[in-house]
């Protein structure tokens, strides 16, 4: 209680003093609601009186801060003598400044699950900021997609919130929301990733929303992610400048068959095919005849000797060590009128795989105008151009570098032969097997994108009075993607057309968005007295967004020189494209109340109005908290420097629906050389936005006078109205239709705690975050659904979460004949039974008969994690600190796709040296099992064979940073560091890397198909600060 | 002091982790056992029981062809095995080894091979029983290498010669079968292998030729290849030349000669020829299919002769690699019906035919051999039916100016033949007229000029003017056995040719009811329609088959 009715004024007295040091701090100043501001004195005393006369309840804010310390508040309750630590710039306290929808905040007094991000942006080496996300806030499980150059990362926040609907968090960006969906790339595996328009040295700040998001109403059921960037905040000039240059490195080769082994195993393995010994022996990769010259020059002996007595390493040909290279300026400064900051930025990263780069260049122009008193304008200009050189990845094409490079057998070689065993300069074809030759794809096949992104805003803000204010903002976004493909003759295998054999093929795409946005709002602002708020506003928004997609593919041009698709065959030219819009509009508002910095209560209701569905949607969202540090009965209570519950309940929803679902449409369709209009899709004029309902329990907290404090929140989302597949009755000529047709709950826990470990002449800040999930699909109306992913199958059902493993479970091989047959398992070929035998796979037979077959099939994996989050840790040193950020994800399952390919023993894919184990020999103990042509027993089946621990631990960055001591008036600072990237892994995935992402569905989660790993890098850079 | 045991720990810390970030391939391609991982003669060196074995590899230089990246099968023989053979004849140890590795795994699977033959190294293919290989069995087994598998046997794996190896052998140089199959071989131009060296002054072409050994009768019967499979009879002389006395009077060639003093071309035995002709039938006849044969067993040649072995004839017999071999002392053949068979003829497997191909028709019918027959019109008017309708005007025949014939070329022996045939004439109105249908057969003897046509007649060797006929009348479906007619000569414009109205009764120098065949070859035969009167038309031909039945003593 501060205020004493009718006695003396308060007096809050007390002495500021430094962690670091442990002394007494002087010239710190503290000011206090109601009392004159003070500076402490040599010792680090201080008093401050409150005169008020006005009586009131609850807590009251006393601010202190002096300079090179990081500023802290703290709930006063009474007179009391105080100590107060401070501790240095940077430090990571209870309290945060964080950017909301409606301008900076104080998290100590918001109601909800409000985080920033806010890592060390100025020596982040991250090329986008996604991936910069990672670890940084509990619940966020951003998920590196690949290691190719800025591909970014997928955004799962808090689990998953849909099926076959977006699960990506909104962004908004400078307050414009910033697509954030890739589009269907002729680069496969490919998804476009709008942020890596975005320089993460331009970010000012990120804020995640976790919950609280439903001013965004039917966009935000996955989260909201704010990016707001560089914004001048004084007058005078400063000059950011920053080098940085890497070296990203090779990834261990994957174990597999050299030429020797692979030959043996081919030849054991052929034999199982039906060929006999002498056929086997009359291939031209076994027939080891020698070709010899007459004294004519004609040769007798295998023509092909040479063609396939190599041992190439096709994994070797993949990587390049890939150079990196980053130059960055920014200049903020103005007058009174006007503030600008300007920024300029250049990127040039080659990627591990062979023949991929990213190279980029952005630049920005923010600027703060002050027109009048009352009215000011704001200005936001980004535009950015990307150049990307990419390989194809997934699952196995003839295009495909790493997939090739794996399966490519090894006795064949990247450039040909003569009959005298001299190699030539000319590359080889595609092989016997029709595999393309991994040099010709590594070398001169093309895979370009071109992104240009150009986003601009004008806001402006109109005082009416000190409570009452009108703000406007005008928003355009618009990209263009552009992508050629090329994939030449030489060297590559290429799928057929239906009427023609392909020798090369030229793809064009071009994908156009263009999005106009507009934001008005009233806010409102009201202080009943020292302690109680009221914050409310009122606005509505619009949106139009457009896109556009035009291809043309067009096959066998005259030669490998001519790439264009105007070359192309005219007959076999495919061209195509579609166009969409959609309109968004919403009306919202909100109202925050605090009572007595004791009590918080807020309100979000938001009322949206789409082109996708019919009706107005309304999401209304409240939310309370409680400061109990602000209560009496905590005043003695030391150890807890601030304690906050808070409970939050609210709607969102997720309108990513498609933008003509509801309505019947119609595509194009060729028969015979003539086209014509079919029907699209059986519309469903009842589709609706999903709905979530999110439930959030929290708590924040702070101990022994803020030096660990920490935040948990418990959530439980429900996501009704779920967008499913259902079946759509045969005689409709569809297989399925789009509805509504589903539930999900989605519970979770998010914890993340944060603290001084050592104090002093080092300092450790050790900070760690955990979350969990767990997703459970409450309704299905189609009933099961089974997905087959790259091979994998993955089964959705009432009772469980989604996308989970579903086949076969296995429990060794067959050691001997004689077992197979007492066993007496059998597969049903037509009629006909096949047992299985000595040395095939002994499957678990989960009901009675002997047949083995889909009803056999169990969940065999969760590709979900058990728990995930980072660990962080700051050590610094006089002038050095060492950053580490250590990323994981424990318990997860992983499909190994490729290693199914390696380890499936049936073609003529390479294999790896665990085939090496593979049963030959009746009696023979292995876990492998043996060799079959074709598989005919279904050995390599999808099945826990090939399902394995993705649990890792990684050291995602770590960089060391030295500041060098200036003395210069005109450099501010001049900071060097060296940054690692993803330098140790602890995993026992034996997959490429078990962190990756091949979709934001979530039903591709834990499915790998040839990503490309992370690669290990080392940066050195400088930054400078004038 | 704070600070530095930190600092220790931290670096002890990231150290230890380093190695915790071992490679998690290393565990799951870990070999579970080092021989998986090495070649097949690692392997062996590593059995101190076949040491030996090892020793001769290394002695005949196979042990650098065993890390080859292939897949072997070895059946290693053990250190006792080996006693008695000479180690300094790398020959003969290169013989054993090359009998005793073959490409490819070939295991056990519970204690069975699971292929009926190996090929091995010399090409040899040996046969498996149960978990014996070519006799030997098989002890330990299973030993996996990286390119192979090991089985041990505890005695040598002899080569065997196959067939032709074993007939080559120095003491089978003088048999007739042997000598005749060798000097089958040939020396011709490989054209392949050949260089052409350029053109000569006629524009020809020139070689370098590269000559090549070629024996079409090893072609045939590749008892010298491995991969094929035999039973080969071997008979002594005594044998074989009691079987050519035998064969000869079916086998007879003969050959025309000029005969100065009469200056005319005649007819005689050609010794020689007939000699080859018996001697490579008998040879013939001794190569049977894959088979054992016992004392007292009737033999099936390929070609489907009985050989009669008689008891206690086998005097040698021999495995080979590639099938068996029985040296006999004795051996029968029977002519009748075995080696010298009735020889049937379907009608519509005529070689040739004077006539254009529109007149013919092969009809389906279910009595007919074969399930065809052949009619030939004899009339030439073109339109629908015409040649085949039967009418009471006259029609024009193109028979008129040529005799209709379809011609057939069995092989024949050197014995008379009596011949049938079906000529069913049904149709209608031949039937409803009774009509008689009188075919001619022309014969010429294997070795004499075949039949030719010429505008004016029928050239045809035998006896000039005497043909075979058979009659029979429309409607009745039967068969016809065929008699000599004596053709009518030199009237002028008498085609077809017309005979005389009766058959002849007898003939100085034939059996009218045998066709008098004196060579063996191939014959030529025509059959053909004919007019019974002068002036009066030819007709159609309707034939189903011939059947030439050999006229040979049972007892033969």
């Amino acid at each position: 209680m501060i205020g004493q009715v009718g006695t003396s004024d308060i007096k809050v007295s007390g002495t500021v003093v430094s962690v670091l040091t442990g002394n007494p701090l002087a010239g710190a100043r503290l000011t206090l609601e109601g009392a004159k501001p003070v500076m402490t004195e040599e010792k680090g005393l201080f008093t401050l009186i409150v005169t008020e006369k006005k009586i009131s309840q609850g807590a009251r804010i006393l601010q202190v801060s002096a300079p090179g310390y990081a500023t802290r508040k703290l709930y006063i309750t009474g007179s009391k003598n105080l100590i107060i630590r401070m501790y240095e710039d940077g430090y990571k306290g209870v309290e945060e400044m964080i950017m909301t929808p409606f301008g900076m905040e104080s998290t100590l007094n918001s109601a909800f699950a409000i985080n920033s991000a806010s890592p060390d942006l100025g020596s982040a080496t991250a090329t986008t900021p996604d991936v910069l996300l990672q670890g940084t806030v509990a619940g966020l499980n951003a998920v590196s997609r690949s290691g190719q150059v800025a591909s970014g990362a997928n955004m799962f926040l808090q689990g998953f919130n849909s099926l076959i609907a977006t699960s990506q968090p909104m962004i908004v960006v400078d307050g414009v929301p910033f697509d954030n969906y890739g589009f269907k790339s002729l680069i496969s595996n490919y998804q476009t990733n709008p942020l890596s328009a975005i320089d993460v040295k331009d970010i000012e700040t990120i804020t995640v929303l976790k919950d609280g998001s439903g001013l965004y109403g039917g966009k935000a059921s996955n989260g909201v992610i704010l990016i707001n960037s560089l914004k001048a905040t004084d007058a005078a000039t400063k000059i950011y400048a920053s080098v940085n240059t890497g070296m990203s490195f090779k990834p261990m080769e994957l174990p597999l068959l050299d030429a020797t082994r692979y030959k043996s195993y081919l030849s054991d393995l052929l034999m199982t095919s039906g060929k006999t010994a002498s056929q086997i022996q009359e291939l031209p990769y076994f027939n080891q005849d020698k070709p010899v010259a007459d004294k004519y020059g004609r040769y007798s002996g295998n023509a092909d000797y040479y063609r396939y007595a190599n041992n190439t390493d096709w994994q070797a040909s993949t990587y390049e060590m890939a150079k990196n290279q980053d130059y960055y300026i920014n200049i903020k400064g103005g007058d009174e009128t006007a503030l600008y900051a300007v920024s300029m930025g250049y990127l040039s990263q080659e990627g591990i795989l062979s023949n991929t780069s990213y190279t980029r260049f952005n630049t920005r122009f923010n600027s703060d105008i002050n027109i009048s008193k009352k009215l000011q304008a704001h200005t936001n200009m980004a535009f950015s151009y990307g150049t990307r050189y990419m390989q194809n990845e997934g699952p196995g094409t003839t295009s495909n570098l790493l997939y090739n490079s794996f399966v490519k057998a090894p006795f064949t070689s990247a450039n040909t032969f003569n009959m005298e065993g001299l190699a030539s300069p000319n590359l080889e074809s595609a092989d016997v097997f029709g595999v393309s030759n991994v040099k010709a794809i590594a070398n001169n096949m093309v895979l370009r994108n071109l992104n240009y992104r150009f986003t601009g805003s004008l806001g402006f803000d109109y005082d009416f009075s000190r409570n009452l204010k009108l703000s406007g903002l005008f928003g355009l976004n618009f990209n263009k993607d552009r992508e050629r493909v090329f994939l030449p003759a030489a060297g590559m295998a290429h799928d057929t057309l239906v009427n023609a054999v392909v020798t090369n093929e030229s793809k064009h795409r071009v994908e156009r968005w263009f999005v106009l946005y507009t934001d008005a709002h009233l806010s409102y602002t009201k202080s009943f007295n020292a302690e109680s708020k009221l914050t409310a506003h009122a606005g509505m928004r619009y949106q139009n967004s457009q896109t556009e997609n035009d291809f043309a593919l067009a096959y066998n041009s005259a030669s490998d020189n001519f790439k264009s698709i105007g070359y192309g065959d005219a007959n076999l030219r495919k061209i195509g494209g579609s166009l969409g819009e959609q309109k968004w509009m919403s009306f919202y508002g909100n109202a925050d109340m605090v009572f007595a910095n004791k009590y918080i209560a807020s309100v979000i209701l938001s009322a949206d109005l789409s082109s996708r569905y019919t009706g107005a949607m309304v999401f209304p969202t409240i939310s309370g908290a409680w400061l109990l540090s602000s209560e009496d009965f905590m005043r003695d209570v030391s150890a807890v420097t601030f304690l906050k519950v808070r409970a939050s309940l609210g709607k969102t929803g997720n309108d990513d629906i498609g933008n003509y679902q509801q309505k019947k449409y119609y595509t194009s369709q060729g028969l015979l050389g003539y086209y014509g209009l079919v029907l699209g899709n059986i519309p469903n004029s009842k589709l609706k936005p999903e709905v979530t309902t999110k439930m959030n329990l929290g708590v924040d907290a702070a101990f022994m006078d803020d030096r660990m404090h920490m935040s948990l929140d418990i959530y439980s989302h429900s996501i009704q109205d779920m967008i499913t597949y259902s079946t759509a009755p045969a005689f409709s000529g569809f297989t399925s239709y789009l509805s509504n047709g589903g539930s999900m709950t989605n519970k979770g826990i998010d914890l993340s705690v944060y603290g001084r470990v050592i104090s002093g002449e080092i300092n450790w800040d050790l900070g760690l975050n955990i979350s969990k999930y767990k997703n459970n699909v409450t309704r299905l109306d189609a009933g099961t659904m089974e997905t087959v992913m790259n091979g994998a199958t993955v089964q959705t059902k009432v009772g469980q979460p989604i996308g989970v493993f579903y086949g076969y479970k296995t429990n060794g091989i067959y050691a001997t004949q004689a077992e197979a047959t007492t066993e007496g398992l059998y597969i049903m070929n037509g009629a006909i039974q096949k047992p299985f035998s000595g040395g095939d796979v002994r499957f678990v037979n989960q009901n009675a008969g002997g047949e083995i077959n889909a009803a056999d099939r169990v969940i065999i994996g969760d590709p979900n994690p058990d728990v995930y989050g980072a660990i962080l840790s700051t050590v610094t040193f006089n002038n050095f600190t060492l950053d580490m950020k250590m990323t994981y994800a424990l318990g997860g399952d992983i499909y190994n796709y490729t290693r199914d390919v390696l380890e499936s023993m049936s073609g003529y894919q390479n294999q790896t040296l665990s085939v090496l184990n593979r049963w030959r020999a009746d009696g023979q103990v292995t876990s492998v099992p043996k060799a079959t042509w074709g598989d005919p027993m279904g050995n390599s089946r999808f099945s826990d064979r090939w399902i394995e621990d993705g649990s890792y631990m990684r050291l995602k960055t770590m960089t060391l940073n030295y500041k060098v001591p200036m003395k210069s008036k005109f450099i501010e600072s001049i900071n060097v560091f060296v940054t690692g990237e993803n330098l140790l892994t602890f995993t026992k995935y034996k997959g490429l890397d078990p962190e990756f992402s091949q979709s934001e569905n979530p039903l591709y989660y834990g499915v790998d198909a040839a990503i490309c790993p992370q690669p290990k890098a080392v940066f050195l850079g400088v930054k400078i600060g004038l | 002091m704070r600070f530095k045991n930190c600092t220790r720990c931290l670096a002890i810390g990231l150290l230890a982790s380093l190695f915790a970030a071992c490679n998690p391939w290393d565990e799951h391609v870990k070999v579970n056992d080092s021989n998986l991982d090495a070649s097949v003669i690692d392997v062996l060196k590593q059995q101190p029981d076949l040491s030996t074995f090892v020793n001769v590899l290394e002695l005949t230089g196979y042990d650098s062809v065993l890390i080859n990246a292939q897949s072997y099968t070895i059946f290693a023989p053990t250190n006792a095995a080996w006693t008695g053979i000479d180690m300094a004849n790398i020959e003969l140890l290169r013989g054993y080894v090359k009998n005793c590795v073959a490409f490819q795994s070939f295991t056990l699977v519970s204690n069975v091979f699971t292929v009926s033959k190996i090929k091995m190294l010399n090409g040899k293919y040996l046969p498996t029983s149960g978990s014996s290989i070519d006799g030997v069995a098989v002890g330990e087994h299973n030993i996996l290498a990286a390119n192979g598998v090991i089985h041990k046997t505890a005695s040598l794996l002899v080569p065997k010669m196959n067939i032709w190896e074993y007939l080559n052998q120095d003491n089978f140089a003088s048999y007739s079968q042997v000598k005749f199959l060798k000097e089958r071989t040939d020396s011709v131009m490989d054209m392949e292998l050949s260089y052409q060296l350029g053109l000569d002054r006629n524009g020809r072409p020139y070689y370098d030729t590269v000559w090549v050994q070629r024996n079409e009768w090893l072609s045939k019967y590749g008892i010298n290849k491995e991969d094929s499979s035999y039973t080969f009879l071997l008979l002594d002389e005594t044998t074989f030349e009691n079987l050519k006395q035998k064969y000869t009077p079916y086998f007879t060639i003969n050959r025309t000669v000029y005969d100065p003093i009469a200056l005319a071309y005649t007819s005689e035995v050609d010794p020689i020829a007939t000699n080859l002709q018996v001697t490579g039938e008998i040879t013939k006849d001794m190569i049977l299919l894959p088979v054992t044969i016992t004392n007292g067993d009737t033999a099936v040649s390929v070609d489907g002769v009985k050989i009669i072995i008689p008891p206690s004839s086998i005097d040698v017999d021999y495995t080979a690699s590639n099938g068996k071999i029985y040296e006999l002392g004795n051996a029968e053949v029977k002519m009748y019906n075995n080696k010298v068979k009735e020889i049937f003829i379907e009608a519509e497997n005529y070689v040739g035919t004077t006539m254009p191909y529109t007149t013919i028709s092969k009809r389906m019918f279910s009595w007919a051999s074969g399930g065809y027959d052949i009619v030939v019109s004899g009339r030439n008017v073109v339109g629908a039916n015409n040649y085949w309708a039967y009418g009471t005007t006259t029609p024009t025949y193109c028979t008129n100016a040529n005799n209709a014939a379809l011609t057939y070329r069995p092989t024949l022996n050197s014995i008379p033949y009596k011949v049938y045939w079906k000529s069913y004439d049904n149709l209608a109105g031949h039937v409803a007229a009774n009509l008689l249908v009188s075919q001619k057969l022309f014969f010429s003897n294997p070795g004499a000029p075949p039949l030719t046509y010429t505008s004016s007649a029928v050239n045809f060797n035998f006896s000039d003017s005497i043909v075979f006929i058979g009659q029979n009348v429309a409607g009745n479906n039967a068969e016809t056995q065929l008699f000599m007619w004596q053709t009518i000569t030199n009237v002028a414009a008498t085609k077809p040719l017309r005979v005389a109205s009766t058959p002849l009764l007898s003939h100085p120098d034939y059996e009218i009811d045998k066709l008098p065949c004196t060579s063996y070859g191939t014959a030529s035969l025509w059959v053909s329609n004919s007019a019974l009167v002068a002036g009066t038309n030819g007709g159609s031909i309707f034939l189903d088959y011939i059947r030439l039945v050999p006229v040979i003593d049972p007892g033969q």
